[in-house]
């Protein structure tokens, strides 16, 4: 009997098992489905993990360092331990000071190092290894945006941290991902009508760009807002993420025709472009008549306190600030205060309270499933977390609030008093459809 | 007008630090026949030397903050300012010139005991080994400076009195619309007299003549009994010496981190290409003229036409001039 002759036959048992094997072969995946793994990373045990994704190094090191101090505060208040923060004064609250539905709340850290290669791969390491079931965490947007996807890939909610770019929640969004902290839409929106105020309607203006997706949107909307009171925009150069030294472009503005130079920058691009401008003299001079300006649309303290002397009257806009007087803010400084010895960071409290309102959000829906999470998220309102009455905008995921517009504090009080509040901007005035940034949201993977 | 003396001022304080450091490495190159890539890690070292000697000076206590009622904040005044007052501020706002005096004996021994610690053990190996073992020291120096500073920037700001900008424009009858930070004009006066004081050394003294005479021709030298190897090796703690100065006197213009050796390593090494492996006076000329090139591709008029030639001027050039002159603008075959 040849071999083709002996495979060709098919015996009565043969029948069998090939029908029970068969069988089994497509019972499989309806019985992993319907058991363990409806979604990834489901807590075992007695703990949760979350993932904190931060720059610990590169050109937002700064901001990543108060983001991580601002999770593990939350990580005590959650567990129940610490003085609770803010989860005193949020509402409304479903959070009980027992971890989260029962379970011991636990984290896991990753270094972003403002490079969204390095933040993916930390992402990636924290869910397929340390079981991470939320991600959190990024000081860039080009980050931000990079994590989120990974995010909605792999089927794991993202709680956006200091992302400012349109593209988080317009057309870069995801079902996945959520951002509490403001856009540059909403920056420009509130920042031009004081700029105009400040300094009139004639006016040129020079940018200088962070080249990446935020320095676009930045720019984008500055320009917008500015172009619409009559301002003229001279020329927006584009300047490499962490170049350090800006003095080459710098240069150029000293005799472009500007009157105004408006640094789309962060962190310590941002520090140190504007230390160089005021080095070049910038602030000192007068052209065209008008005393010359400088604008940074997205400010913190932590940027003001590296930049020293030279923020001083310097106007821009922010998400929060640990001077404001409601109750949550005080509460939160407070809490951060006593645990590290200084006031929290805007990046710090955005970070503080995402992590809360996942939390919250899991206690909401009675499950850590992620599709439950942000069914329970979207178009969920709450107030008491500092910024005032606040609404995550199912359409988009992006949180919608009072936006601050700021100056540097000419006469600070204390060493930490770097920003004075110039306006509390309500949210009608930045708010915006949510068509008009785009994007697809996409869907659950449930 | 203005904006083209500007320009070239910009170039002139770039080209100033790519210089300083293309000189050490063309030193190296030139008489050990070493290519150096931990060179950047000394200019890192030398930058770190000022970010310590301020650290050291501003040794404080920690007093607590009263404006702060709501959680107990803390103020850190440096005990130079508690014991001497005004003057304890002044010292510690001169910590970068002090720095520089610092520097000097801190890098020539860091550069002795790096060659005769590790690179002499090189001298007689490929390029590739020599490449590979200095790069991993650089990684190592750098890694070390990262346990202990952190990977944050680190501000080392220049002594007040120089903290603004000079109106060159006056003074060269231009009006007042070239203005300039004093530190820059202080960084390029310095780079030139070091380098200045680098080609009298090799070209007046006796030691200097042997130097030369020994990257010329190493076994001749030798056999006249002369010790060549040993002032090779001062060769090598000179070159450390003037490329950690050039990090020292940078810290005002870029705060520190543990990563900006590297930052410049790569360019220098454009640099040392472009003026011609192992010329003193093509590293030094090639320094200043990449900086210029660096400095105009940024300006409006250019990047309108070739968005982004900012970014890739030098290495552009660095081909061009390749394709043109193998050996480099003043290398010998």
């Amino acid at each position: 009997m040849s071999d083709d002759n002996k495979y060709s036959t098919l015996s009565r048992r043969g029948f069998l098992k090939a029908s029970v094997a068969a069988a089994a072969g497509v019972a499989a995946p309806t019985f992993f489905m319907n058991n363990a793994h409806a979604y990834i990373n489901a807590p075992k045990g007695g703990t949760v993990t979350l993932g904190f994704n931060v720059p610990q190094s590169g050109a937002y090191a700064d901001e990543g360092a108060d983001e991580l101090r601002a999770y593990k505060l939350a990580i005590k208040h959650l567990n129940g331990e610490g003085d609770g923060g803010l989860m005193n004064t949020m509402k409304p609250l479903s959070l009980k000071g027992n971890g989260v539905l029962g379970k011991k709340v636990a984290y896991t850290t990753g270094d972003t190092q403002t490079k969204s290669d390095a933040a993916r791969a930390s992402a990636k390491r924290m869910i397929e290894k340390d079981g991470a079931i939320m991600i959190t965490g990024g000081s860039s947007s080009g980050v931000a945006i990079a994590v989120q996807s990974l995010c909605q890939e792999a089927g794991v909610i993202f709680m956006a941290g200091l992302t400012h770019s349109n593209d988080t929640t317009g057309k870069d969004k995801r079902k996945y991902g959520f951002r509490h902290f403001f856009n540059t839409e909403m920056t420009g929106a509130s920042l031009a009508p004081v700029l105009e105020k400040e300094f009139g309607k004639d006016r040129n203006a020079y940018h200088l760009t962070a080249d990446y997706t935020w320095g676009w949107s930045q720019e984008g909307s500055i320009k917008k807002y500015t172009e619409q009171l009559g301002w003229n925009t001279t020329a927006a150069v584009r300047t490499p993420l962490g170049a350090g030294d800006f003095s080459q472009y710098i240069t150029p503005v000293l005799n472009s025709g500007a009157d105004v130079l408006v640094l789309n920058h962060y962190g310590k691009d941002m520090v140190n472009s504007l230390t160089q401008a005021v080095q070049f003299g910038l602030r000192d001079k007068m052209v065209n008549g008008k005393q010359f300006q400088i604008v940074v649309p997205l400010f913190s303290r932590l940027m003001a306190q590296g930049a020293g002397e030279n923020i001083k009257g310097i106007f821009g806009s922010t998400n929060w600030n640990w001077a404001l007087q409601d109750e949550g803010s005080k509460a939160f400084v407070k809490s951060f205060g006593a645990e590290y010895g200084f006031p929290p960071s805007q990046a710090a409290h955005t970070c503080y309270v995402q992590t809360l309102l996942y939390a919250n959000a899991c206690e909401m829906a009675g499950t850590f499933n992620p599709c439950g999470v942000i069914e329970a998220l979207e178009g969920f309102k709450f107030d008491g977390m500092g910024n005032g009455a606040t609404e995550y905008r199912a359409d988009d995921h992006q949180c919608f609030k009072d936006v601050l517009v700021v100056r540097g504090n000419e006469k600070p009080s204390s060493q930490f008093d770097l920003l004075e509040v110039v306006q509390e901007v309500p949210r009608a005035q930045v708010e915006y459809p949510a068509s008009m940034l785009g994007g697809e949201l996409g869907s659950c993977k449930a | 007008m203005d904006a083209l003396v500007l320009q070239v001022l910009n170039g002139l304080d770039k080209g100033a630090a790519y210089a300083l450091i293309a000189l050490g490495l063309t030193l190296v190159f030139g008489t050990l026949g070493v290519v150096n890539f931990a060179h950047g890690a000394i200019f890192m070292l030398g930058a770190f030397v000022a970010v310590s000697v301020q650290k050291i000076l501003t040794i404080s206590e920690k007093v607590k903050d009263e404006s702060i009622t709501f959680f107990d904040a803390y103020k850190e005044v440096p005990y130079l300012e508690i014991w001497w007052g005004d003057t304890g501020t002044a010292i510690i706002d001169y910590a970068v010139p002090i720095s520089v005096f610092v520097a000097i004996p801190v890098m020539l021994l860091i550069g002795l005991a790096m060659e005769r610690g590790l690179i002499r053990h090189f001298y007689k190996r490929e390029h590739a080994d020599q490449i590979l073992v200095t790069f991993g020291l650089a990684i190592v120096l750098q890694e070390i400076i990262k346990a202990n500073f952190g990977a944050n920037p680190i501000p080392t700001p220049a002594p007040e009195i120089v903290a603004g900008s000079a109106n060159i424009g006056l003074l060269l009858g231009l009006g007042d619309g070239v203005v300039y930070p004093w530190w820059r004009l202080i960084y390029f006066v310095f780079a030139v007299v070091i380098i200045g004081g680098v080609f009298s050394f090799l070209k007046y003294t006796t030691f200097g003549m042997v130097v030369r005479a020994g990257m010329h021709n190493r076994e001749m030298v030798g056999l006249l009994g002369i010790n060549i190897e040993k002032r090779f090796t001062i060769v090598f703690g000179l070159a450390a010496v003037v490329s950690g100065l050039a990090g020292v006197m940078y810290t005002p213009i870029l705060p520190p981190d543990y990563h900006i050796g590297m930052d410049f390593l790569v360019l220098s090494f454009v640099v040392v290409v472009v003026g011609g492996m192992g010329s003193l006076p093509g590293a030094v000329s090639a320094g200043f003229l990449l900086g210029i090139l660096q400095s105009f591709a940024s300006m409006n008029v250019i990047n309108q036409y070739l968005p982004g030639i900012d970014q890739i001027i030098i290495y552009l050039v660095a081909v061009i001039i390749l394709l043109f002159r193998p050996h480099g603008l003043m290398g010998k075959d």
